[in-house]
């Protein structure tokens, strides 16, 4: 039987654990879709969106140090952020809707419309570079950027000498990043 | 591609908080004045924005992974669900009812049984001769019914049959009435008698069509129990 009690997540994903998310998910996730169709009359795609991001919310805040204790059972706490989202979400869905008539919009909204939609392939460019990487870079980068783990916790994780080594490894493999960018295109100049 | 790699190496710098005082007021003031830096440093912003979105992405990935074994896992569709639901429902419904007809049709049957139940005095006993069943027949009207049907086990007649079954549905032994009763032949003058308490007795116990086919042949056969077989058939 899985140990659900708060601070034992808490703490298993401040270690960098993320098996408490996928448990999580799976005890709450249908009963969250059926809450927010009856509350929200959002689709079932949806509540499944809303929910993996307030999952992934709550990991971040988590390992972020926003979220330290709860003060309300963690149920709660993920439907509460799960709301938020599915509102977001039917906002986002409802002006998505909007812009698909083009016709009815101004030139101003087409541009800004737009600029988005570039930014997504953007994105889009930087995770392929991304995968290029070698795993260490990929790794690494992601212990810094999405664990938000200090220099002195890299070099522990990846078994290097001190947090001067994980400053180099790190910088070497941003410099590989660019390069890949380079390689997709993307880099105008730097 | 040089000058590139140096000033990744300085927003790297900035990043991890190694500059200097000098060197800070130095970087911030060129973010002022130098439109091109600020816009590498943007660019260098939002790549780092970029890998912690992928990271995040690739989390989510796996929840929707998730989603697509717990769906497996899930009845195909709702209509099948409901389809289950209402099924089972029809199924609940059917055997309630068929449980409640059973209950009060046993019921009703038993106590149509009981009503139509002749009740049996027993053999007249004489004062002035000792006959062979009067000792029976004297427990049998004291209600002394054990005794009455030890001492009939010891006569091998239709009489004693009849009287042993009689006395096996007064203390609700069926099972044996029914074997006393079956056992008295056609010729007997307790044959009627018996097959009308045997076709009561089959009525209690719920076997309806036997116990018609007893009450109709009562009426075929016009014999002492046709009226009340017939009154009992339009009951049943």
């Amino acid at each position: 039987m899985k140990d659900f009690r708060p601070n034992i997540i808490l703490e298993k994903l401040r270690k960098g654990d993320n098996s408490p998310i996928y448990e999580l998910y799976k005890l709450y996730r249908d009963e969250f879709i059926a809450w927010s169709r009856s509350q929200f009359k959002t689709s079932e795609e949806q509540a499944k969106d809303a929910f993996q991001d307030a999952m992934l919310d709550f990991h971040q805040n988590v390992i972020h140090g926003r979220l330290t204790e709860l003060s309300s059972s963690l149920k709660t706490y993920l439907f509460q952020i799960g709301k938020h989202k599915v509102l977001n979400i039917q906002k986002k869905d409802r002006r998505m809707t909007y812009h698909d008539a083009l016709h009815l919009i101004t030139h101003g909204e087409v541009d800004k419309f737009m600029e988005e939609e570039n930014k997504a392939y953007t994105q889009e460019e930087i995770s392929k570079a991304i995968e290029q990487l070698p795993e260490d870079c990929q790794k690494i980068l992601n212990l810094f950027y999405f664990k938000e783990y200090d220099m002195d916790s890299i070099a522990r994780e990846m078994n290097y000498k001190n947090s001067n080594t994980a400053k180099s490894k790190k910088s070497v493999c941003m410099k590989n990043l660019l390069v890949e960018l380079k390689k997709l295109s993307m880099l105008l100049t730097l | 591609m040089m000058e590139e790699i140096g000033q990744i190496d300085l927003f790297e710098r900035y990043r991890n908080g190694d500059l200097n005082d000098i060197e800070m007021r130095e970087f911030d003031a060129r973010l002022a004045y130098d439109a091109e830096f600020k816009e590498r440093f943007e660019y260098y912003q939002q790549i780092e924005l970029g890998i912690e979105t992928h990271f995040r992405s690739d989390l989510k990935s796996k929840l929707i992974e998730l989603d697509q074994t717990l769906d497996l896992q899930k009845p195909k569709n709702n209509k099948s669900r409901v389809f289950l639901v209402l099924t089972s429902s029809i199924a609940a419904c059917l055997l309630v009812g068929f449980l409640l007809f059973n209950l009060l049709s046993s019921n009703k049957n038993t106590d149509l049984a009981k009503q139509y139940w002749p009740e049996e005095p027993g053999l007249p006993v004489k004062m002035s001769t000792k006959g062979k069943y009067d000792d029976a027949m004297n427990a049998y009207k004291l209600d002394d019914f054990s005794k009455a049907a030890q001492l009939l086990e010891n006569i091998q007649s239709d009489t004693s049959n009849y009287f042993r079954g009689v006395i096996a549905y007064k203390t609700d032994d069926f099972k044996e009435a029914k074997r006393c009763f079956i056992q008295i032949e056609k010729n007997s003058v307790y044959f009627h008698k018996a097959q009308f308490r045997l076709g009561l007795i089959l009525l209690s116990e719920g076997d309806v069509n036997s116990a018609k086919k007893i009450f109709k042949a009562h009426v075929e056969q016009n014999s002492d129990f046709s009226a009340v077989s017939e009154e009992i058939l339009k009951k049943i």
